[in-house]
């Protein structure tokens, strides 16, 4: 269908639209009117992918002056996802305006997701493909296989730059596996014509990382013109993804590992100096000069690029004490033997990069400006000692991370050295930990070089905290409710078993024997009155073991077992996706299966429960985070100076949003139906609960609130048969769920609506 | 404790007055009832036409117990059911308190074979919706239902009663032998080949054997002729070539424009309203053979009679 917002022609490529999607799009072009960041909720389920995707493009021909829109997941499957939604919405644009609408979308991954050279891509991991490509493509390697054709290259990287500039994809939307048979069609490096071809995408979907990254985004992003759109889909985790981008951990291995490199490139520095002295005095001038002038090595040889995001650093030239190649090792292993100094240590430490500074400058005669320039040396070198197996120089890369970031930020980290896993103090496993606490510092860039981010996910409660973790200004703040022909969501707050005693994972409460029956009662009870799959989470790992191994002692877990299936979430990704797998067979084929989890496992993050899959998901508990971790203290303690923002509050925000998360797994469309328990007696406080997304909230009803076991069952055996029966999709007049285009014409002149 | 006095009672009822029902609607077909407990279907009674006899059957064997597996049950009556001639539907319905099933094999594999079969499944729930049996319908093109209450139950069961309309061409045309027997002059004595009794008075003679048997419709205890009456097989037709929806003429000008409207109802001869006329009512249309009717007429065509008598005197054999 195609309508008018405010002047804009919006093609849509299904016949009707959700009032949701409207208001969204609605909003959504104020904001890129307003040339600013927004921030938006809706809950999943409603489409929200389409309609980003149908109003940003929309927007894209009518105005050509916007740039391209990016699109970040979290996934590859969520890409994939984007790339499909897009293909449709392409195909519907170009019925109605022509070939004029052709645009050219790709999905961009790393190596492993888009090789196709046979060998190569058979590799396991991430980094070992990285390296293999490299040992083929490298320029040298293949300046030497031009004089010595036993030297093997990679035949489609040569078919690729053999064509240079005239290696172009048609138009058209492609996801990963498209490129992959483009390539092999054409016989051309599906990575790097990709990487090519961004520059003259209209969409580009790729990770959250090549954004927020900076180790990443230096190479991919840098070309991206400030007119850009930028969405970041599933938003929900993205302060943690920030703080990750620019969070190192160094452990005793990585530094033994780092005294193996070293070796190593002293090694090859004494082969250099003897057969080609040349090419260390020329890097040696290079150094001299500055690193802004690092253009002169061949593109494609820049892998990595520059973690330290201020400018200067780049038009600063290094400083004389590690330009030498000999000089820097020298400097990297008082580094090393210094960090492994503070690592013997059997009490935990913590304290700011100012102090680690003066520490560093006392003890081994570190400055801070030498340290700043710690990634680019190395990159440096690693270049001019054309080293092709990076995956082996890991360990002394991210020391050299550790060693930038502690050079460029004075504020907003804190350096944690523990000497032993709490779980198990008496082994010793020093980690000395370099931890942001600001998720604004990775994010900044972004805000700053793009004209328009959308920030958008199901779960954005309470949406008033996000601008001020990331701290940016967003001009239009939304949250979306959900239209439904019928109450498809039964959220219920549980705070007591059947014996009226009060249930809780608090501290004090949660071993005592009659939380836990109370607990194993009523999934018992529950598995009992649900078809199909029941999802469980816990708070933690440890405490799911702990009470799952009481409730075998007790008998439940063998009475559960009579009733569904029961399988694990662990820690071991192979064996969860096997677990999955036969949850989903055991809902399938009728057995019922119940799969246990935990809040902030991968489950709960990425894997949907929707229609028979979950039919009820059990929160047992509030998911807190370990308070006692002592990264987060130090991120309460810097939120709290920082952002004036309570510990208590910013613990509730993070506890509630996950618990959210968690139980919207279960619904992912508006013909779905689930309901959700929130077992724990705490969840029934009004902080607690207001901190609930609204299309939760506006479900969760006073009579569902503080019920007991029984009561429960009894709300779910009515909502189970009222959901069974046969029900009209479209909605009455009354209350319209689905608009069509005389809908919208009709609205548009009853004007203004909204 | 939802249904009340016990969820296996309140089945049981609506079981029972699903069989007399069902019987009454359809008297010429068979049925047979399969128990699902302890993970295994169990035979109650074969495929056959007394309503009596499986009640007493049921009302004897009423327990539960264990888990229900619906691929036994599915096997088992597809072992009775594909025994049943083509020009028989074949049917199954399940009434399902649990809520899983516990299979020794595939059930996937099960309903693919109903299907291949062509038996129909449909599935009254008792407790909630189960995505295997909304599979299962789905495949096999039966109806899924789910009772919310008592009254709720008994009204899905009794839905299952009137059978589904035939596709006329999908039906293959076979010939069936069948006997029409003569009902017994009241005094008489005769031996009752069904009971091995001597019955006065009453009874029906096998036009074939001269056997005796006591109640329509059955099969000949002698030479296995099936033995109806007319009605029956009335009764049993109507449902397989249901008498199409008659719809309303407006009775405005444009649509007389088109066609004549005729003056008197083709079933009564009684005057019908015409626009502008002193007579009140509705008039309708057969879609089949145009011809108008009357409201009464149109209600005793559908629930009584169930032959158009328009499409009947035009009917134009079929080449």
């Amino acid at each position: 269908m195609k309508f008018q917002i405010e002047g804009l022609t919006i093609y849509f490529p299904y016949e009707f639209i959700y009032p949701e999607q409207y208001q969204y799009m609605v909003e959504l072009k104020r904001a890129l009117d307003a040339k600013g960041h927004c921030l938006l909720e809706m809950p999943t389920g409603t489409g929200k992918t389409i309609t980003l995707l149908s109003l940003i493009t929309s927007y894209q021909l009518a105005t050509p002056s916007v740039g391209k829109l990016i699109y970040c997941t979290r996934t590859v499957h969520e890409m994939e996802k984007v790339l499909d939604e897009l293909r449709t919405l392409q195909a519907y644009q170009e019925k109605e305006i022509g070939k004029s609408a052709k645009i050219l979308a790709l999905g961009l991954s790393s190596r492993k997701n888009l090789c196709i050279h046979p060998k190569v891509s058979g590799e396991g991991s991430r980094e070992s493909v990285d390296a293999g490509c490299r040992k083929l493509t490298a320029s040298w390697v293949r300046a030497a296989a031009i004089e010595n054709p036993n030297i093997e290259t990679c035949p489609f990287y040569e078919n690729y730059e053999k064509k240079g500039a005239d290696a172009l994809l048609p138009p058209g939307v492609y996801t990963l596996h498209d490129l992959r048979v483009f390539g092999r069609e054409k016989g051309w490096c599906p990575y790097f014509l990709a990487r090519h071809m961004i520059q003259f995408a209209n969409v580009v979907v790729y990770n959250y990382q090549y954004l927020l990254d900076p180790k990443v985004s230096g190479i991919i992003s840098r070309e991206m013109e400030k007119e850009c759109i930028v969405v970041f889909d599933e938003a929900h985790n993205i302060d943690n993804v920030c703080i990750e981008a620019l969070s190192v951990n160094i452990r005793q291995q990585t530094l033994d590992g780092a005294t193996r490199n070293l070796n190593k490139l002293l090694q090859t520095i004494e082969r250099f100096k003897a057969t080609d002295a040349n090419r260390l005095r020329e890097e040696y001038n290079r150094l001299v000069e500055g690193l802004a002038q690092r253009g002169n090595l061949s593109a494609s040889d820049g892998w990595l690029a520059n973690p330290a995001l201020p400018d200067d650093i780049l038009r600063e030239a290094v400083p004389g004490n590690i330009r030498r190649a000999e000089h820097f090792v020298a400097f990297l292993r008082r580094l090393v033997q210094y960090l492994k100094g503070r690592l013997q240590t059997d009490k935990a430490e913590k304290e700011g990069p100012v102090s680690l500074l003066n520490s560093l400058n006392t003890s081994v005669g570190i400055d801070q400006k030498t340290l700043k320039f710690c990634y680019d040396r190395l990159n440096s070198l690693l270049l001019t000692l054309e080293i092709t197996d990076i995956d082996e120089f890991l360990h002394i890369q991210a020391v050299c991370d550790f060693a930038t970031l502690v050079g460029t930020y004075t504020r907003g980290f804190s350096i944690i050295i523990e000497p032993f896993d709490e779980r198990m103090p008496h082994i010793p496993d020093p980690l000395l930990q370099l931890s942001c606490l600001d998720a604004s510092l990775a994010i900044k860039p972004v805000f700053e070089r793009f004209q328009s981010v959308v920030i958008t996910s199901g779960t954005l409660s309470p949406i008033d905290l996000y601008p001020r973790l990331l701290n940016f200004n967003p001009v239009i703040i939304q949250s979306f409710a959900m239209t439904l022909t019928r109450d498809c969501l039964c959220p219920m707050v549980l705070t007591r078993g059947s014996d009226q005693l009060p249930i809780s994972t608090k501290f004090d409460m949660r071993s005592d024997p009659g939380v836990v029956r109370n607990y194993g009662r009523l999934l018992l009870e529950m598995v009992a009155t649900v078809p199909d799959g029941v999802v469980c989470f816990f708070v933690s790992y440890s405490y799911m073991d702990g009470i799952v191994n009481n409730w075998n002692e007790m008998g439940i877990l063998q009475e559960v077992m009579q009733h569904k299936l029961v399988f694990i979430e662990t820690q071991d990704v192979v064996e969860t996706t096997l677990a999955l797998d036969n949850y989903r067979r055991a809902c399938d084929c009728g057995r019922g299966a119940v799969f246990f989890s935990v809040a902030r496992g991968k489950v709960a993050e990425g894997i949907d429960f929707d229609r028979h899959y979950g039919r009820l998901v059990i929160m047992f508990g509030v998911p807190f985070q370990y308070t006692l971790s002592r990264i987060l203290i130090a991120r309460l303690e810097y939120l709290r100076e920082t952002f004036q923002i309570k510990e208590s509050d910013f613990l509730t925000f993070d506890a509630v949003r996950q618990a959210a998360q968690c139980v919207g797994r279960v619904i992912r469309s508006k013909a779905d139906y689930g309901m959700m328990i929130f077992a724990d007696k705490r969840y029934n406080r009004y902080d607690k609960r207001s901190k609930l997304p609204g299309w939760i909230l506006s479900h969760l009803r006073e009579a569902h609130l503080n019920l007991s076991t029984d009561m429960a069952l009894h709300i779910a055996r009515e909502f189970l048969r009222r959901m069974a029966q046969p029900y009209d999709k479209t909605g009455s007049a009354s209350k319209m769920t689905l608009l069509s285009q005389a809908d919208l014409e009709r609205m548009d002149k009853s004007a203004p609506v909204f | 404790m939802d249904f009340r006095p016990s969820r296996l009672a309140v089945v049981a009822n609506c079981v029972e007055a699903f069989i007399r029902e069902f019987f009454d609607q359809n008297p010429l077909s068979h049925l047979g009832i399969i128990t699902i407990r302890n993970g295994i279907a169990s035979r109650l009674t074969d495929l056959s036409g007394s309503p009596e006899a499986h009640i007493k059957v049921l009302r004897g064997n009423l327990e539960c117990a264990g888990d229900a597996s619906i691929q036994n049950a599915l096997d088992l009556s597809r072992s009775f059911l594909c025994q049943v001639p083509t020009y028989g539907h074949r049917e199954v319905m399940l009434i399902f308190s649990a809520l899983g099933t516990c299979d020794p094999g595939d059930v996937l594999e099960s309903v693919r074979n109903c299907k291949e079969e062509n038996i129909r499944c449909s599935v009254v729930g008792v407790a909630a919706e189960i995505y295997i049996c909304k599979l299962l319908c789905e495949k096999t093109g039966g109806i899924y239902s789910v009772a919310m209450n008592e009254a709720h139950l008994k009204e899905l069961v009794l839905e299952h009663v009137a059978p589904p309309p035939a596709l006329a061409e999908a039906a293959v045309a076979s010939l069936v032998k069948m006997g029409f027997p003569q009902r017994g002059a009241e005094g008489t004595i005769a031996l009752c080949a069904c009971h091995r009794e001597v019955k006065i008075g009453g009874g029906y003679t096998c036009p074939r054997c001269k056997a005796r048997v006591c109640e329509l419709p059955t099969e000949c205890f002698i030479c296995g002729l099936t033995l109806v009456s007319s009605p029956h097989l009335a009764r049993s037709y109507h449902h397989l070539f249901p008498v199409p929806v008659f719809e309303e003429v407006p009775l405005d000008a444009k649509f007389s424009g088109i066609q004549e409207l005729s003056k008197v109802c083709y079933g009564c001869q009684q005057l019908l309203p015409l626009a502008g006329s002193k007579v009140t009512g509705v008039r309708l249309v057969c879609p089949r053979c145009n011809k108008h009717f009357c409201f009464d007429c149109d209600v005793y065509i559908h629930e009584s009679l169930h032959n158009c008598p328009g499409c009947e005197s035009f009917c134009e054999p079929q080449t």
